[in-house]
């Protein structure tokens, strides 16, 4: 019992992880809380279902075609809205009052295109049986994926040219400009780079859970915590905390009730900014 | 970094000297227009000016801590909520006999409580952290109350109290609630305790240098924003004689609330007032034709005045009209 709680809990703790990053990514990288993140993600995981469901698309594909979505969708979200924020004063608490109405905006669209019913695609691998636990193939390929885009942003972080100059503004805007960075393209770079995990993240939802509306604040919970645990921005903290919250939502189950286990997020969340606000990993403006 | 002449003023010769002219008079004819039209028109515009009411002490709620602190709160809502438990728990499951009125009040003092605890620790966090800690902290207490026992709280079903049922009174408990933190809200403005709140909102480090107890400051503004969060609900408590975890924690009812603060203009006394009555009437006309429509607008609504009129309303017309802004506040 406690080996099956163990597995579902990793696995799932994986697409928790590359849910936050894009949250965390903006958040680092220009002070811009997104605090839709989570209505942005049921979004994207609501047009994997509809092309699914449509279209008759594999999920997997629809997947790999939300990459490109994502990532033009966060570029013109920073070109034509938060670039007139990023001057400002006081970026940090007018960006959550303006995505709070953005996430407004994007919930309400949801509700309204889909209702409230819950969605559910049909699920697309077979369940492996190893040592007598039962592992999902879904839900394996989706820890895969997602270990995989995290641990590759992390190499993109250290080793190519944009991965710097994104760590280089998320340090000091004005100093990347003096070395030749524009902070601006560097700025709509990385939010578009944001929505593109976010597109993916809402892509595995889709593939393993049932859809509602409502399931972005449960969401932007879990974002939050997983960004706050891991540090802003840094791509294996998010992923070590994905998983440890998957680990705590399970676990919550097993030794709580069932119905509770939504408010371990908030609760995780609501302790960790009190007892430890600087979290536990290296935020990405750090070294 | 700034020079001294672009420094912002922590306190301003005006906050200490203004009229309450304007305030008062609006304060005023809303006032005396609600009381008189009450007893003449039947149930249904009852509901309407009662929820107009309700709105506006909403957003003149969160504007205590909001707009005066600068402590943007994500989670009001849950104030708002425990409010209507508190009554509904008290009245409906426990039936502790007490006048229903005089619970009406008393109980949400329970929730200043609630909210003193939480603020401890959560007003030591700033900036977007608060807020997001408020915001979990609605979702876990929604999904607490929601899984305590059914016979205490009444589980997904609700609280309903058919026996307190008399909404002509509770609307004239709404109406003093108005009055009440309408004056509040005015008393502010030209208090020693209303300026160590801005001095705050502007500069926390600098209020706490100059003397101003900021801790015990937030806390107190935070009690207060809370408490008549939480008297709002139990009058609607009340007035409905019903409630249920699904409305009343419900994400929406904050977004009104920091639409009508941010529209009408933040830390002012007409601004919040404005920006509730105005929504609310927007919603009324949307509620019934297009029922999706009215929660992107409102999001639409947050997002312009952010992006386009930082200072909301009241800030606009300050701005054209420079002569109006000692009288606004």
């Amino acid at each position: 019992m406690e080996a099956q709680i163990l597995v579902n809990g990793l696995l799932i703790g994986g697409v928790y992880g590359i849910a936050a990053l894009g949250l965390g990514l903006v958040w680092g990288v220009m002070s811009v809380v997104n605090v839709s993140h989570g209505d942005m993600l049921i979004f994207f995981a609501y047009m994997t279902w509809v092309m699914v469901a449509t279209q008759a698309l594999n999920p997997f594909v629809s997947l790999v075609l939300l990459i490109p979505v994502g990532f033009l969708v966060g570029m013109g979200l920073y070109r034509f809205v938060v670039r007139h924020l990023v001057r400002r004063s006081e970026v940090e608490l007018m960006s959550l009052v303006l995505f709070f109405g953005l996430g407004a905006i994007v919930y309400g669209i949801a509700a309204y295109l889909w209702g409230s019913d819950f969605r559910s695609l049909p699920i697309p691998l077979p369940t492996l049986r190893v040592l007598g636990v039962a592992v999902p193939g879904t839900r394996l390929a989706a820890f895969l994926i997602a270990g995989g885009l995290v641990l590759g942003l992390s190499w993109f972080f250290k080793k190519t040219y944009w991965g710097k100059a994104i760590r280089a503004v998320a340090q000091s805007r004005n100093a990347a400009r003096a070395l030749g960075i524009d902070p601006d393209q560097v700025s709509a770079v990385s939010f578009g780079i944001a929505l593109a995990y976010a597109g993916v993240a809402g892509a595995l939802i889709a593939m393993i859970s049932p859809l509602s509306p409502a399931l972005g604040v449960a969401y932007a919970g879990r974002s939050f915590a997983v960004v706050v645990l891991g540090g802003l921005g840094n791509p294996v903290g998010a992923l070590v905390a994905g998983v440890v919250l998957g680990l705590a939502e399970s676990f919550s189950i097993l030794w709580i009730t069932f119905s509770l286990s939504p408010a371990v997020a908030f609760v995780l969340l609501f302790l960790v900014l009190i007892l430890r606000p600087q979290g536990l990993f290296k935020p990405l403006r750090s070294r | 970094m700034k020079t001294v002449e672009e420094a912002p003023l922590l306190v301003e010769e005006r906050d200490l000297a203004r009229p309450l002219n304007l305030a008062l008079a609006a304060l005023g004819i809303v006032a005396a227009v609600m009381i008189a039209l009450q007893p003449l028109t039947p149930g249904a515009s009852l509901v309407f000016w009662f929820n107009l009411m309700k709105a506006i002490v909403l957003a003149l709620s969160l504007n205590l801590i909001t707009g005066y602190t600068g402590y943007v709160d994500f989670g009001h809502v849950v104030f708002y909520g425990l409010g209507t438990y508190v009554a509904g728990i008290a009245i409906g499951m426990l039936g502790i006999a007490m006048p229903v009125p005089l619970w009406v009040f008393v109980g949400p003092l329970l929730v200043a409580v609630i909210a003193v605890v939480v603020g401890l620790p959560a007003l030591r966090l700033r900036g977007a952290y608060f807020a997001i800690a408020m915001l979990s902290f609605n979702a876990a207490t929604r999904l607490i109350v929601l899984n305590l026992p059914r016979d205490f709280a009444g589980g997904a079903f609700g609280i309903p109290s058919p026996e307190i049922y008399d909404p002509r009174t509770a609307y004239y408990g709404m109406v003093g609630l108005l009055v009440a933190i309408t004056l509040v809200t005015i008393w502010l403005g030209h208090s020693r305790f209303g300026v160590g709140l801005k001095a705050i909102r502007d500069d926390e480090i600098a209020a706490g240098a100059m003397g101003v107890r900021t801790t015990r400051y937030k806390l107190a503004a935070f009690a207060a924003s809370a408490y008549f969060a939480a008297a709002a609900g139990s009058v609607d408590y009340w007035f409905v004689a019903f409630t249920s975890n699904e409305l009343v924690f419900s994400n929406v009812v904050t977004v009104e609330m920091v639409a009508a603060v941010f529209l009408g203009g933040a830390g002012t006394v007409v601004g919040p007032i404005l920006g509730a009555g105005t929504l609310y009437l927007v919603r009324d006309f949307l509620w019934g034709r297009f029922p999706y429509l009215y929660l992107p607008m409102f999001g639409l609504v947050i997002a312009v005045v952010v992006l386009w009129v930082p200072r909301g309303i009241v800030g606009f017309v300050e701005d054209r009209v420079p002569s109006l802004r000692a009288k606004f506040k």
